[in-house]
């Protein structure tokens, strides 16, 4: 609402042009060139030209990697194997890339490419003062972990918003958030995990409060140690998997704020979601598989999960849900509640067979999910030792990755989304809706796809 | 006077040297590696060379007594490092973070020290009365009952309900009252508890009888003979319950969003901070150490018969 990236994402994870009006890429996709819109300002009045997107990839350059509150600023993660950014003329930008990188417009969308007034920049990589930028609201005031204060940005070039100031507060304790609003000194309780389904529920039936909730990217993954027993024995996984009713768990303990789980890659999105990568429910063919596999036999499974998540998910409920729901096939959970730091450290470690892993889809590229999620070398393979290795999949990745035909990297996708379901090495529970809520003293509220609530549609009542 | 501070002083380094030792073990003993924590922050996930890059820069490379002592000898000179987690100084945290904890922590300490003293009297002037049974009924449920979840009772009551006082936030007016009374009333609780005791055990000495019989006033033989012998024992638990109310805060201050020490110190513990975690440690053991000292000088005004000794004790 303050910055604008060059490339923004729709609410189907699409990139369409924000700071940059187009975009194509040379016949080798090394070379993205990038047409700026005219005419832009920042809210200081000093125009928005190709110098300035120079400079500010500059600083990302310089300050990567760098742990930041909401992301991790790491330009290799939206960049790929970035070597230049040149100014052409005054409304041109290209990017020298080191390898193909055909999804670049998608890597780099939203925070991967906000763009700020550079003379605000101080030397330590932080602002002078409050930054500035583009969008239809600036900023003007702000003290950490307290608040945030806007103001509507004038001379913005889009629709002005229709309130003229916006006070963000941080409130960090989810009761304290409920009763704030309750208690009429907050208009609105929104983003990520501001509410939790149960707290929305019950706020439902206040008087003077309307409760609502926006899909957003961000999915709910139960991943499989695939490197050892019970689930190195892909029958035990898809057996996990269609012994899970799924619908069940989004109604009871979600209380309807998701989607069922659908695919790997988040329904949300209707470029690159194929319903062949949808799981069945079928607890009597789970039971089969589960018998073939093991007999009469039981075996043991450990369950980590991350008590302080609780805070915005029901992660212990779901863990108990599955846990009963896996007892009749002969695996035995035994459920491990963890404070967040040891949960990574237990992780890291191997010492699990089934965890939670929640991902946010924040730039729409399905490279980014099956890099990671899926490749044998990718983060929750390797590193997180979920230790799946298909290596077919692994070359539909990489090939995936680098096509530049729409239509056919569409179809290696879709393919990996089918070969997902078979293999089973992580489940999709349920692709979350963020429930927020608000009082009557206002409306149009409402929150994106990549989770940040709408300001500029919000209007006061009386 | 001045020497006995600087001899307590002196003797409080030890004490600060084992409390950031001891943080800075246990925090290290805990499972979690602090640079795999401060760059997943997000959800993101970095490349091992990214993170060993990392951990080379936090220092982490090293062994625990070379990063204990080199934290050590930035403290000594004043520079309590970089936190993990947001790179910036954790001088500057503290610098912007102290003043709402002293804040709420000292109208918690006065708060709990006026009404303890004050209703423990009262109760004491009317011992065996209903007032008196009533009140110390009252008085053991809220000693027991910890400060986290007196504030959530207190907001949904005064908050939610009768919509009386802000429920979050920061500032010098209503809303320092919830944070205050959710912190101030446990130690207000178990004052009023000694006091009541203190000032009965007092009423039937000997001392006290031969003032009335001088025919002084009850006003001056509750003053001058009850009261300010038995406020000895009340201004050292009220010392040692300012621990109470420090480490009270940590979760309050995050329920009442009072952007003081403790929310940053609960997000350094999750992330494993050390920095952060070592500088908390040091600062709030300062300040104990500091209203103890404040405490042990105030026996020389209660009480005329005890001189300071350089032994580091008082008596």
């Amino acid at each position: 609402m303050v910055w604008e990236p060059l490339v923004g994402l729709d609410d189907a994870l699409a990139p369409v042009p924000a700071l940059a009006e187009s975009w194509q890429f040379s016949a080798d996709g090394t070379v993205w060139t990038f047409k700026l819109r005219p005419g832009v300002r920042f809210s200081d009045g000093t125009p928005f030209d190709a110098d300035v997107v120079v400079t500010n990839l500059e600083r990302y350059v310089r300050l990567s990697p760098r742990p930041a509150a909401f992301f991790t600023l790491d330009v290799s993660g939206g960049y790929g194997k970035l070597i230049e950014v040149k100014k052409v003329d005054p409304l041109t930008v290209t990017f020298h890339l080191g390898e193909p990188a055909p999804a670049m417009p998608s890597t780099m969308s939203n925070f991967f490419s906000a763009m700020f007034q550079p003379a605000g920049f101080a030397d330590d990589g932080g602002f002078k003062g409050m930054p500035v930028a583009t969008g239809p609201f600036k900023m003007v005031d702000w003290q950490r972990e307290q608040y945030v204060a806007l103001e509507r940005n004038d001379d913005y070039r889009g629709p002005k918003p229709h309130v003229r100031r916006v006070r963000l507060r941080t409130i960090p304790d989810g009761n304290a958030r409920v009763s704030a609003l309750l208690a009429g000194e907050v208009d609105a309780v929104g983003e990520l995990g501001a509410l939790l389904p149960a707290q929305a529920q019950q706020l439902k039936n206040q008087p003077g409060i309307t409760v609502g909730a926006d899909p957003i990217s961000i999915t709910q993954y139960l991943a499989f140690n695939c490197s050892k027993p019970p689930f190195d024995d892909v029958r035990l996984r898809r057996a996990v998997a269609l012994a899970t009713d799924l619908n069940g768990l989004v109604r009871d303990l979600l209380f309807g704020y998701a989607t069922p789980g659908k695919s790997l890659l988040s329904p949300f999105s209707k470029q690159w979601f194929s319903p062949k990568g949808t799981p069945s429910y079928d607890p009597a063919e789970a039971r089969r598989l589960a018998s073939e596999a093991l007999g009469a036999r039981t075996v043991a499974a450990v369950f980590p999960f991350s008590i302080s998540a609780g805070q915005s998910r029901p992660s212990k409920a779901i863990a108990e849900l599955l846990q009963s729901q896996l007892r009749p096939l002969g695996i035995e959970v035994t459920l491990q509640a963890l404070e967040n730091a040891a949960l990574t450290d237990v992780t890291n470690r191997g010492e699990w067979n089934l965890r939670f892993q929640q991902q946010g889809w924040a730039n729409g590229d399905p490279d980014f999910i099956f890099a990671n999620f899926v490749a044998s070398t990718g983060r929750d393979q390797a590193r997180q030792r979920g230790g799946y290795r298909n290596p077919l999949v692994d070359d539909l990745i990489s090939q995936a990755k680098s096509e530049r035909d729409e239509k056919r990297r569409f179809a290696l996708y879709e393919r990996l989304q089918e070969l997902s379901v078979q293999d089973m090495p992580t489940l999709a529970l349920y692709h979350e809706h963020a429930p927020y809520a608000y009082r009557d003293t206002l409306t149009g509220f409402r929150q994106r796809v990549t989770y940040q609530p709408t300001l500029d549609t919000i209007k006061l009542v009386k | 006077v001045i020497w006995y501070l600087a001899a307590r002083l002196l003797a409080a380094v030890p004490t600060l040297l084992a409390l950031t030792l001891v943080a800075f073990v246990l925090t290290t003993a805990a499972r979690g590696d602090p640079a795999l924590l401060a760059l997943q922050q997000a959800g993101d996930d970095p490349s091992p060379q990214t993170l060993a890059a990392y951990r080379q820069k936090l220092g982490l490379d090293q062994p625990l007594p070379v990063r204990y002592a080199r934290w050590l000898a930035g403290a000594v000179r004043g520079d309590l490092g970089r936190s993990y987690l947001s790179q910036r100084p954790v001088g500057a945290i503290v610098q912007e973070r102290i003043g709402a904890t002293l804040i709420l922590g000292t109208s918690a300490l006065l708060v709990s020290s006026v009404a303890g003293v004050a209703l423990g009297t009262v109760f004491a002037l009317r011992h065996d009365t209903v007032i008196d049974h009533a009140g110390r009924l009252a008085t053991l449920v809220l000693a027991s009952v910890p400060s986290f979840w007196l504030a959530i009772g207190l907001i949904v009551l005064f908050g939610e309900k009768l919509r009386m006082l802000p429920v979050a936030g920061y500032g010098l007016d209503l809303r320092l009252v919830m944070p205050t009374a959710a912190l101030a009333v446990g130690p207000a609780a178990s004052l009023m508890r000694l006091t009541r005791a203190r000032m009965l055990e007092q009423m039937a000495q000997d001392h006290v009888r031969t003032a009335r019989a001088k025919g002084l006033g009850e006003a001056a033989v509750g003053w001058r003979h009850i009261l300010r012998t038995a406020a000895i024992p009340i201004a050292s638990l009220l010392g040692l319950r300012f621990g109470h109310i420090l480490a009270g805060a940590v979760i309050v201050e995050s329920i009442f969003a009072w952007p003081g020490m403790g929310t940053v110190v609960l997000t350094a513990i999750s992330g494993r901070d050390l920095p952060v975690i070592g500088g908390y440690v040091l600062v709030a053991g300062l300040l104990f150490i500091g209203v103890n000292l404040l405490v042990d000088l105030s026996y020389v005004a209660l009480d005329p018969r005890i001189r300071l000794g350089v032994r580091g004790t008082a008596r």
